[in-house]
């Protein structure tokens, strides 16, 4: 440790481009990004379809409309049927039934109605983890109320 | 990236061409990123989780994004549109009737807190109606960081 290393001429370093670093930052980059890329956050949509006005002498069609309540508690009722429990983010038997009468309506030739009522208070999270299931369901017509109390 | 090595044994050179490439990609790269997540960036907002959703297609013309930003412990929500508060409400109705009937394809992305109240929401896109934009889309995020 006494003995500080000498210092080479100016005249005698050659400073040359090195490739093998070069390759390994290269490298590096690569990696960071592709496991970066896994990791990145997306935003999705899920689109609604608000009642617009039609021409007085269109046909009317009538189709069935399915009502599901989202309650503040964060239960999820479909037709008044309990399907959901408030520690149930998944909604797996409500999207299992929801993609039985997609089918069926499919079957059928009509067209799925869904309408979300839900409560003044319940989380906006509760309401889209709803959306997600119809989005599953791939039912499109989906409409969203909020009954003032 | 490659260096080119004399068949003498000379020490490689330095390309530039290659770099240049290397450096472009890169470039495209977060030109491409950056555009993907314009519209999506406001931190203060906790987007709701909604895995199974189709990605959002990014139109920049026709779309026009509403935030719904749920303040917990005031129990209040702000609503922004663009960068601008909606203070009374009924301003965002306002705001909005001119851009639709300027542009008739007009979208509407609502980003709204998980947490907020679903009465908040439902207060929003009645003046976005009010504003005669039919066609609304409530926004998620695929996964939690």
């Amino acid at each position: 440790m006494s003995k500080k290393p000498r210092r080479r001429r100016s005249s005698d370093t050659h400073i040359g481009f090195q490739i093998a670093p070069m390759i390994d930052v290269v490298f590096v980059i690569m990696l960071f990004f592709m496991v970066m890329a896994g990791k990145v956050q997306k935003e999705h949509e899920l689109n609604l379809k608000l009642p617009g006005s039609m021409a007085p002498d269109a046909a009317v069609e009538t189709v069935e409309e399915t009502q599901i309540n989202v309650l503040e508690s964060g239960e999820v009722l479909l037709n008044d049927e309990l399907l959901a429990e408030p520690g149930d983010q998944k909604l797996n038997q409500l999207k299992a039934t929801l993609i039985r009468l997609k089918a069926s309506s499919d079957v059928a030739k009509s067209k799925v109605v869904c309408t979300i009522v839900a409560d003044e208070y319940a989380h906006f999270q509760r309401v889209v983890d709803v959306l997600n299931a119809l989005s599953v369901a791939r039912i499109e017509n989906v409409t969203f109320e909020v009954p003032v109390q | 990236m490659a260096g080119s090595v004399g068949g003498d044994g000379s020490d490689p050179e330095f390309q530039v061409a290659p770099m240049i490439d290397v450096l472009l990609v890169l470039l495209i790269f977060f030109m491409s990123i950056t555009t993907d997540q314009i519209l999506k960036v406001d931190k203060s907002i906790v987007l709701p989780l909604a895995p199974d959703a189709k990605p959002r297609k990014v139109d920049l013309q026709n779309q026009v994004v509403v935030n719904i930003d749920w303040n917990a412990s005031e129990n209040k929500a702000v609503i922004k549109f663009g960068q601008q508060i909606c203070e009374p409400l009924e301003t965002l109705a306002e705001m909005v009737k001119p851009m639709k009937e300027k542009n008739p394809k007009l979208q509407m992305i609502v980003r709204s807190d998980g947490e907020a109240p679903a009465v908040e929401v439902q207060k929003v896109i009645e003046q976005v109606a009010l504003g005669g934009v039919d066609d609304i889309s409530l926004s998620g995020v695929n996964r939690n960081n």
